[in-house]
């Protein structure tokens, strides 16, 4: 069966419609529990992690590599669950973490600015300006994590295959759309996409095991085949001691097959790139 | 006591390199199929129109007529038939069209003969399943 990730803006109803869609197609549900998990696997605080996907990035605040490292974390949880389990996952971010998978049917849930002010107000009894102040600076959290993260506008929509306004759908309607449109010879597993979901999950297990050594590694995982890309400023030595580090602390995986580790010089990398 | 002889599932190979069609025959080789291969996707279009295949083995990227072509040439004249799309170029994109099509499985190049034969194994057995 195919996997569901579910985003939305803050106050449109993607909680519910994400857990109606669980119930309705006997499904996990993971949302917060994602963190828990993570939290336990990986020997940190849950506060930690949540710190990561909701706190504005601030020059005095999280350090970016801290955050690209807690959000790793997350990453490498769920592409782990997703391999064995028929889930809906609702969270942030699920669209850049899962991507380019055929039978993961990536939904967008959002609603219209004044409607979400309305349901906050009505859900947390404040005042109007008070909600409005709280969404607009959620939405800014949002948007920067997943620039910083990611490099991505979070409210781009080619990353979504479907998108849904709650301003102009109640929830059962929401749930039904999308269950039709799971439910779509398309959206089925096959070969490729089940290969695809393992490369996806080792290449999310190696950056959690790696975004200490270099929070922008870039890491490859083919066929059971993994390509990692280090930057660093340093002479040979310090580089041949990076390698190894990297091929020490993944060459015992089951799941490996090949290893290849290029560390590039910085400053040599500079050059290169201005004589261009 | 006459036993009565099973008769043998009839598979098609396209693909336009001659070497994918000898490997796959050979890794095949096991499953008891009768396999024709052919390199030409026109001439392999043509065959579908004249004989009856329970399995079609397509490559995506060949010229004239590529395999979703054949896809859905062969679902079109052999509804039952189970289509197995093997491509070098997979893409998400490729992918969900070729499921969207009736494509019975997707695989990506290069494959590995336990992948295949896993693949065809369960055609096998749905084709099995829907005939008892």
């Amino acid at each position: 069966m195919p996997t569901v990730l579910i985003s939305s803006l803050s106050y449109s109803s993607g909680t519910a419609i994400a857990r109606n869609l669980a119930s309705k197609i006997d499904y996990e549900f993971v949302g917060d529990e994602l963190l828990r998990e993570a939290s336990v696997k990986y020997g940190i605080e849950k506060r930690k992690l949540e710190a990561a996907f909701r706190s504005m990035p601030l020059l005095f605040g999280m350090s970016t590599a801290r955050r690209k490292r807690r959000i790793a974390f997350a990453q490498a949880t769920l592409t782990e669950k997703l391999l064995d389990d028929n889930i809906v996952y609702h969270g942030p971010f699920g669209q850049f973490m899962v991507k380019g998978i055929s039978h993961v049917l990536s939904v967008r849930i959002h609603a219209r600015l004044d409607d979400r002010i309305a349901e906050r107000t009505r859900r947390e009894n404040i005042d109007r300006r008070e909600a409005e102040r709280a969404i607009s600076k959620e939405d800014q959290q949002r948007r920067m994590i997943a620039k910083t993260v990611f490099g991505k506008d979070d409210d781009e929509t080619d990353y979504f295959d479907l998108a849904i306004n709650t301003s102009q759908m109640d929830v059962d309607t929401a749930v039904e759309v999308i269950f039709e449109t799971v439910n779509r010879r398309r959206y089925l597993p096959m070969t490729y996409s089940m290969q695809r979901m393992r490369d996806v999950a080792l290449t999310s297990k190696a950056l959690a095991e790696l975004t200490d050594i270099d929070p922008d590694v870039e890491v490859e995982a083919e066929n059971g085949n993994i390509q990692v890309r280090t930057r660093m400023q340093g002479g040979a030595r310090k580089r041949t001691r990076r390698e190894e580090e990297i091929k020490k602390r993944l060459s015992g995986w089951d799941e490996v097959e090949n290893l290849e580790v290029t560390v590039i010089h910085v400053v040599l990398d500079r050059i290169k790139a201005s004589l261009r | 006591m006459v036993q009565e002889e099973k008769e043998k599932l009839e598979a098609l190979v396209v693909d336009d390199e001659p070497i994918v069609g000898k490997n796959l025959k050979i890794i095949l080789k096991k499953l008891d199929l009768n396999i024709e291969s052919y390199e030409d996707p026109a001439q392999a279009l043509e065959r579908i129109d004249n004989k009856h295949f329970d399995i079609v083995i397509t490559d995506v990227v060949m010229g004239e007529v590529d395999g979703i072509q054949v896809l859905e040439h062969t679902t079109e004249k052999h509804p039952a038939a189970k289509v197995i799309i093997i491509t070098a170029f997979a893409q998400m994109s490729l992918a969900r069209k070729a499921m969207e099509r009736g494509a019975f499985d997707f695989l990506a190049k290069p494959f590995d003969a336990e992948q295949v034969r896993t693949v065809v194994g369960k055609a096998i057995d749905a084709l099995q399943a829907e005939s008892a």
